[in-house]
């Protein structure tokens, strides 16, 4: 387990080499706007643009570019200065990591709990008239967009705008260590809106993995014994048609942690979502590159958890 | 159900196709044809009347025609988008998953770096740049909906590949295979001929998949300001002007959302319906 680990996290460190160098080339080849232009204000004069072009560098071809911006990051996890605001692109992302792990650790926590207790009902009670209704919301609930969704809640039920004044509304996120009650109530719509999509998928992916291993020998096993049908359920079925929904958890929340870019932008949450959409428009290769990379990681960090967790929970898987 | 999405699909399409007529028909206005006397004394737009059935935007444009021509768009794409990911995807994974060896390695490798791309970041970052000047790829790729249509395509075809290639590693095996081997068939008759008939099933199962994905993909995109250039209605650019201003005027929001849920559902229904008809282990729900 110890080296397959190991082996793992080598190839983690090739991943966002080769990521970093894709977003690179990607984003030398499709420039959004030339980035000496953007710095020079609003009436650039050639020379001007042609100094800063200089002094960022960017007069070099783009290996040279991307060497010197491998060799800042390996050497002294500096991931360069924005083009747009000047400030060290690694303090600009942190900043904004809060918010979003905020947004989708509460978002995760909800959609787990409510997708898995749906989805086994549904499975219990199959064909009846609750599972029908379940499944049916859930399809409607993986059909919405979220941005739509978020919208709609907003409308209906925001303090400032909404049709009954209930929850905060948009642009209200607050630190945690500013004030813990408002960071909650802030972020009560923005995580059921994000949830809803994921709970929907979880429960419909519970429920039919706990159909098929219901039919299983060893459930009928386990009810001949005289178990309980509460126990037979969680402890044979639900722990062992669980194991989809314990990766499917694992690559959404990395994939999220990276920037819930549409969440954020409805709720107007200053997380890293926002920030990479943000840096997208100003031409902000070096952000750009910070968000991707920070994105990438969580995915491949996310994926690792998830094998590693398999081992735990399946104890047939034994990696090499 | 499955049926009804199937028949809700049908009307749809015929609903894009003939756009104009429709819109004719209902006696609504064209779908570019902003007018200032739909707006109030303040300048602000006004809801759903007997002028127009789902209310006008900022513009004073008719928002039921921007709907059903918003419809064209979201079609389109997802339609094209997902031929095309299917197409490369389908390729990549035949290639990788019969040939195997340095070649399954270096795509293999290629489709995890992709995979662990953020890729709605990825899908923005390319989707801007190419909606600039003269597009991106030397003028291949030009601003507007062919840009959409690349970088839907461009993020998707890896998980197609994936699962194709996993298919064929079986396949390849098979004794048809080796008996077309026997028989002197080239590589390329065996792929073509002898193991892709064989993955009909599961490539028409992992289509009607994506639409709905590929739907979603298209409107997050417009919604974000990349994709769609005004004043091209797309349901996703609908809502995302909506932002501003759907506290008082909701059915610019309402509506082209309600057209977009109805649509990716439609799409969801047929593809479980699909699934549990090809596929006999899942059925029975």
């Amino acid at each position: 387990m110890g080296r397959y680990i190991v082996r793992r996290l080598l190839w983690v460190v090739v991943l966002l080499f080769l990521v970093s160098l894709i977003t690179f080339i990607v984003f030398y080849a499709f420039p959004t706007a030339d980035p000496a232009q953007l710095r020079a204000g609003r009436q650039p004069n050639p020379q001007l643009v042609e100094q800063i072009r200089h002094s960022l560098g960017l007069d070099k071809p783009w290996y040279v570019q991307y060497f010197r911006y491998m060799k800042a990051l390996v050497l002294h996890f500096d991931f360069g200065r924005s083009y747009h605001y000047n400030v060290p692109v690694r303090k600009h992302i942190l900043d904004a990591v809060a918010p979003t792990a905020s947004l989708v650790v509460g978002a995760a926590v909800l959609w787990l709990v409510s997708g898995i207790a749906v989805g086994t009902i549904s499975a219990v009670r199959r064909g009846k008239l609750i599972d029908r209704l379940s499944m049916g919301g859930a399809l409607v609930a993986i059909s919405a967009p979220v941005y739509w969704l978020g919208l709609v809640a907003l409308y209906l039920f925001a303090s400032d705008i909404g049709k009954v004044h209930i929850f905060p509304g948009a642009g209200s996120y607050t630190p945690i260590t500013d004030d813990p009650v408002k960071w909650f109530t802030s972020l009560i719509l923005p995580w059921i809106v994000l949830a809803a999509s994921f709970a929907a998928f979880y429960a419909r992916l519970l429920r039919g993995n706990l159909i098929e291993t219901m039919s299983e020998d060893y459930i009928r096993t386990a009810r001949a014994k005289g178990l309980r049908e509460r126990r037979v359920v969680l402890r044979h079925g639900v722990r062992s048609a669980i194991t989809p929904v314990v990766t499917a958890a694992g690559l959404d929340i990395g994939i999220l942690l990276g920037g819930a870019i549409l969440t954020e932008k409805v709720f107007n949450i200053p997380g890293v979502g926002m920030v990479a959409f943000d840096s997208i428009q100003n031409a902000d290769l070096p952000i750009i590159q910070g968000t991707v990379l920070l994105g990438a990681f969580f995915i491949v960090i996310a994926n690792l958890v998830v094998d590693v967790l398999y081992a735990f929970l399946d104890p047939r898987v034994r990696y090499a | 159900m499955a049926l009804a999405a199937a028949a809700f699909i049908v009307f749809l399409v015929l609903t894009a196709v003939f756009a104009p007529l429709v819109v004719k028909l209902v006696g609504a206005r064209p779908p570019n044809d902003p007018q200032s006397k739909y707006l109030d004394s303040f300048g602000a737009p006004t809801g759903p009347s007997s002028h127009n059935l789902f209310g006008v935007d900022p513009l004073g444009r008719d928002v039921f025609s921007r709907v059903i021509y918003g419809a064209r768009v979201s079609l389109e794409v997802a339609i094209i988008a997902t031929a095309l990911s299917v197409a490369l995807g389908v390729l990549v994974g035949l290639v990788a998953g019969y040939y195997r060896g340095w070649v399954d390695t270096v795509l293999s490798r290629l489709i995890d770096a992709l995979l662990a791309f953020p890729i709605l970041l990825l899908a923005l970052g390319i989707g801007a740049s190419c909606s600039l000047g003269n597009g991106c790829l030397g003028g291949l790729v030009q601003p507007g909906l062919s840009v959409v249509i690349f970088v839907i395509a461009f993020v998707n075809w890896t998980y197609i590949a994936r699962i194709i290639r996993g298919q064929v590693l079986s396949l390849r095996e098979k004794e048809f295979v080796e008996a077309a081997r026997a028989l002197g068939a080239s590589n390329r008759r065996i792929i073509f001929r002898e193991i892709l008939p064989n993955l009909v099933a599961p490539i028409i199962v992992y289509s009607t998949l994506i639409i709905p994905t590929n739907v979603l993909f298209e409107a997050a995109l417009s919604f974000l300001g990349v994709g769609v250039q005004p004043p091209n209605p797309s349901w996703g650019a609908m809502i995302a002007d909506a932002t501003d201003i759907f506290d008082t005027a909701w059915w610019y929001m309402v509506f082209p959302g309600a057209a977009l849920l109805l649509t990716v559902l439609a799409f969801n229904l047929l593809g479980d319906g699909l699934q549990d008809a090809l596929n006999p282990r899942a059925g029975k729900s």
